[in-house]
């Protein structure tokens, strides 16, 4: 029962912190953050404009990945895609986070019917296949950015709710709960001063994952015309644009954004599972 | 009762934890269990009991390894021995009986049917027959209506009755060796003393030994015939209980007992201090930052092992 | 019904009477029974006084604590804090009662959140403090760490960093932390070392002594009732089997019960082996069939008697101040 204070040297943690750092999806992540950022100074192009004297050029020193069917340049445009889809996919799980982490945690410490009616709504919500729930919505709302982001979180709401709910199960009869009830906490104090922080490390152990899933989504609703508008560049949209000219041999409008959509997803997923692995060891 | 010895540990060294943090949590332990005898084995958090036991069994967790030491059953050296050989140890020559029973028992399977398999996997023979000794087990343990009572689930066990399966489990194949880890821990105090009485009760009839690990002196008293003072991964002292509980000569052993024996007066006496950190190599006697009587060269060198009289060996520069 | 009190000239601070507390148990996928986990319990403390529960486990201590704190709400009977009821306290004046009654808590790393630091479990004990301000929080727990022994930088540690003792006192130091009346101590030492109990006892004797705190103690170890208690109850699946002064009751037990605890306790060291043979209590705790109105120690009593089971067992005072629930017991003292 003796345990002792972590205590490495301070030239340790720095090791530790650079060989972190060095780990290629931490490295990939990063580049991708940078590059959604710092994109209007990195595009050598503008992303927007059609030039079609320049239609379907190859990758060359001017064009590193070549020109698309609309001659724009599909550096720059996976550029500024980064930023259409790093940012909807955080949006929007954090949005999911918002929602679900307090609607779970109430559920799971106060029980009764406010938690029946929880478990009840999130069958519901989990119950339609995402993909064509996205579909429905968007036709009935249309296709913006914001939408994009509503509907995103709408789906991690129930996945953030039931996890943070099975988190505060157990914890409702511990001994500290008891403790700050003494202490005059009331119930709904209890959730946010006590109850809440505990839940914070393993929902954001899931934040990656959910992050990895967005982008994926936003691609593929993009892929089939529902996601990002055409003209704004997005990666899934630029595969469909290209998907048509594979088998012409011009494989590089599709590939280079696929490959930066099959990056991220295994990035975050990476990353994701590395900090799930590290929670659930430590807790 | 059979002079020659049955399990010998010497100098045992255990480090358990991940790299950046590697405790070691034996240093050194040596005991030794003849025929017929029943160690007791007392500590306190931290003083590396439990990994003793486990490292004599080779149940060590997966970031443990045994650095150093030996251990000896019947003369043979059971380091070297592979994983399946070990298992033809446990449970047959030398079986074990942790803390917390209804959840050492895997809540899936009927507890009959996990004393069954034990019986089944070192004796062989048919599945009726491993089942009639179940039961018969069972009964042993003073288990009312053991028929039914083995059909039954761990979860659907008492604490104290939970014990007595888990005792009937580890006694099926009667193995010569008994290891008994805080038994008795977290059981009411008038179901404790049923429980010490049923293990020595039947150590004491197949003449077989037992080692018993407890943090509780009263436990080892009433149940060992010899005792090992066991502090942050050594042992301090040992011999045969009436001289060691009676003449006890480390200054831990004599504080430990002080703590227990408290009259009802002003002030309880205690340990003041923390046991040390056992990430870190010692030098000097592992006791002697909170030795009340403790030396110059209590700090600087380790402290052999020292005979007092037979039976009876301390680890003390003061001895 | 005997009053179970200490001297008559001290008022009672806390007073429970008849307490009593059911459960409903559900036992199978259909069968559901009524538990009584405390039934007609009563007891008073003084200030600067220690009243000891001792039983094992099902004899409804921790339910106790719950039903004191306000935490439960009992079934029947009253609780008297400062000669008002618990329930006046609880619509009038809430968090002057919470203030004024802690707990202490058995387990020291379950009974705090592992996300907050101590500093911050402690200043959120003083949450109802109305009369200090942030700033004097701050100080106040420096000055409750030091009261219980640790060093003001403690405040800075996380529970997971810290041994068992030192957890506890700082389990102590928030228990303090409200400025508290009267103090619940639920098995404050039994997941302790041995070598660090008597520390712990200390401390809360000085407390007590400076601070005139009535306590409740709830334990099973008697080395520790008889260090600090000046009273004790002797519970049995929720009824008080015996009662009376501390020492009277640890040196001249009379129920069946209290004399199996007391041997079951003692053993080995001090050599009262024959003793224990006499009075070996056998089996296990037994829930009772709900209608049975016998003594509820009946299967597992080497005393029993017919008479036992049929006629319900009341609490009668047989010496000056000490109460025990059982018809033979002066009988089996004197053999």
């Amino acid at each position: 029962m003796t345990v002792g204070a972590a205590s490495i040297s301070f030239q340790e943690s720095i090791a530790g912190r650079i060989r972190w750092l060095l780990w290629p999806p931490v490295l990939i992540l990063g580049l991708l953050v940078f590059c959604a950022i710092f994109a209007p100074l990195l595009a050598p192009y503008d992303p927007v404009t059609p030039v079609p004297a320049e239609k379907l050029l190859p990758p060359s020193p001017e064009h590193w990945f070549g020109t698309d069917p609309y001659g724009m340049d599909v550096f720059s445009r996976v550029l500024y895609a980064a930023r259409v889809d790093v940012s909807v996919a955080i949006a929007s799980v954090l949005l999911g986070i918002l929602v679900g982490l307090p609607l779970g945690a109430l559920a799971g410490f106060v029980r009764g019917w406010f938690d029946e009616g929880m478990m009840r709504l999130v069958e519901v919500m989990q119950a339609f296949p995402q993909i064509l729930f996205a579909m429905a919505v968007i036709a009935a709302v249309g296709n913006n950015l914001a939408n994009l982001v509503l509907i995103l979180a709408f789906l991690n709401v129930p996945v953030y709710l039931k996890m943070v709910r099975s988190v505060t199960l157990p914890l409702q009869d511990s001994d500290f709960v008891l403790a700050a009830r003494c202490a005059g906490h009331s119930t709904l104090s209890l959730v946010f001063r006590h109850i809440i922080p505990n839940t914070l490390v393993p929902a954001f152990s899931q934040f990656s994952l959910s992050c990895a899933y967005a982008v994926q989504m936003v691609a593929g609703l993009s892929f089939i015309g529902l996601g990002v508008r055409v003209p704004q560049p997005e990666w899934g949209s630029m595969i469909s644009l290209g998907a048509n000219f594979i088998i012409f041999g011009k494989w590089w409008p599709a590939v280079f954004p696929g490959l930066a959509v099959f990056l991220t997803a295994y990035s975050l997923n990476a990353l994701g599972h590395r900090l799930r692995r590290a929670v659930l060891r430590e807790t | 009762m059979n002079q020659s010895v049955l399990l010998e540990v010497n100098d045992l060294r255990v480090e358990v934890g991940r790299a950046d943090n590697r405790v070691r949590a034996i240093r050194g332990a040596s005991l030794t269990v003849q025929r017929g005898s029943r160690l007791g084995v007392i500590g306190e958090s931290g003083s590396g009991k439990t990994m003793t036991a486990l490292a004599i069994l080779r149940l060590l967790p997966a970031t443990g390894i045994i650095t150093g030491g030996a251990i000896s059953y019947c003369g043979q050296n059971l380091l070297p021995l592979s994983e399946s050989e070990m298992q033809g140890v446990r449970g047959k020559e030398i079986s074990m009986v942790f803390q917390n029973a209804v959840s050492a028992l895997n809540p899936l399977f009927s507890v009959g049917q996990q004393i069954a398999d034990v019986y089944r996997y070192h004796e062989g023979g048919s599945a009726e027959r491993a089942w009639a000794k179940a039961v018969a087990m069972l009964d042993a343990m003073g288990i009312p209506d053991p028929e039914r009572r083995a059909r039954a689930y761990p979860h659907q066990y008492s604490g104290g009755m939970a014990q007595r399966a888990m005792i009937a489990m580890a006694l099926v194949c009667s193995p010569k060796l008994l290891i008994a880890d805080e038994p008795t821990t977290g059981l009411d105090l008038t179901i404790q003393a049923q429980v010490l009485d049923l293990i020595k009760e039947h150590v004491q009839r197949s003449d077989a030994s037992l080692l018993l690990i407890s943090h509780d002196i009263a436990v080892i008293a009433e149940t060992c015939t010899e005792v090992a003072v066991m502090y942050a991964g050594e042992i301090l002292e040992a011999g045969h209980l009436e001289n060691v509980l009676g003449k006890p000569s480390s200054p831990y052993t004599k504080a430990l007992l002080e703590c227990f024996e408290a009259e009802s007066g002003a002030r309880l006496p205690y340990i003041a201090g923390r046991v040390p950190d056992l990430r870190h190599e010692m030098i000097g006697c592992p006791f002697a930052p909170r030795c009340p009587v403790a030396q110059a060269v209590c700090h600087q060198e380790h402290p052999e092992h020292r005979e007092l009289e037979p039976k009876h060996w301390v680890a003390c520069h003061l001895a | 019904m005997v009053v179970a009190g200490n001297s008559v000239e001290n008022v009672s601070l806390l007073e429970a009477r008849d307490l009593t507390k059911r459960f409903r148990v559900r036992q199978s996928w259909t069968r559901r029974t009524v538990v009584t986990a405390v039934d007609g319990l009563t007891f008073q403390v003084q200030a600067g006084r220690t009243v000891a529960l001792v039983g094992e486990s099902g004899c409804g201590k921790t339910t106790v604590g719950k039903l004191l704190l306000g935490l439960l709400k009992q079934d029947e009977g009253l609780v008297y804090f400062r000669g008002r009821t618990l329930l006046e306290w609880m619509s009038q004046a809430p968090s002057e009662y919470r203030q004024a009654v802690q707990m202490v808590f058995q387990n020291p790393l379950a009974s705090f959140n592992p996300m907050m630091s101590i500093g911050a479990t402690l200043m959120d004990a003083m949450r109802l403090r109305n009369d200090l301000d942030h700033k004097a929080r701050r100080m106040e727990v420096t000055q409750l760490l030091h009261r219980v022994g640790l060093e003001a930088d403690f405040a800075q540690r996380y529970p997971s960093e810290m041994s068992g003792g030192q957890l506890q006192r700082v389990g102590i130091a928030r228990a303090l932390a409200p400025n508290p009346e009267v103090v619940f101590l639920d098995e404050p030492t039994s997941a302790l070392d041995m070598s660090v109990r008597g520390q712990i006892i200390n401390l809360l004797l000085d407390l007590q002594a400076e601070d005139r705190l009535a306590y409740i103690l709830v334990a099973h170890d008697l080395r520790v009732v008889r260090a600090i208690a000046h009273y004790m109850l002797v519970m049995y699946l929720g009824q008080v089997v015996e009662e009376g002064p501390a020492d009277e009751v640890l040196t001249h037990p009379l129920h069946p019960y209290t004399r199996g605890l007391l041997a079951a306790t003692l053993a080995g060291l001090l050599n009262h082996v024959e003793e224990r043979q006499r009075v070996r209590v056998s089996g296990e705790v037994l829930q009772l069939p709900p209608g049975y109105q016998g003594c509820k120690l009946y299967r597992r009593c080497p005393f029993a008697h017919s008479r036992c089971q049929e006629e319900p067992q009341m609490l009668q005072e047989v010496a000056s101040n000490h109460a025990v629930r059982c018809w033979r017991a002066l009988d089996i003292a004197e053999a």
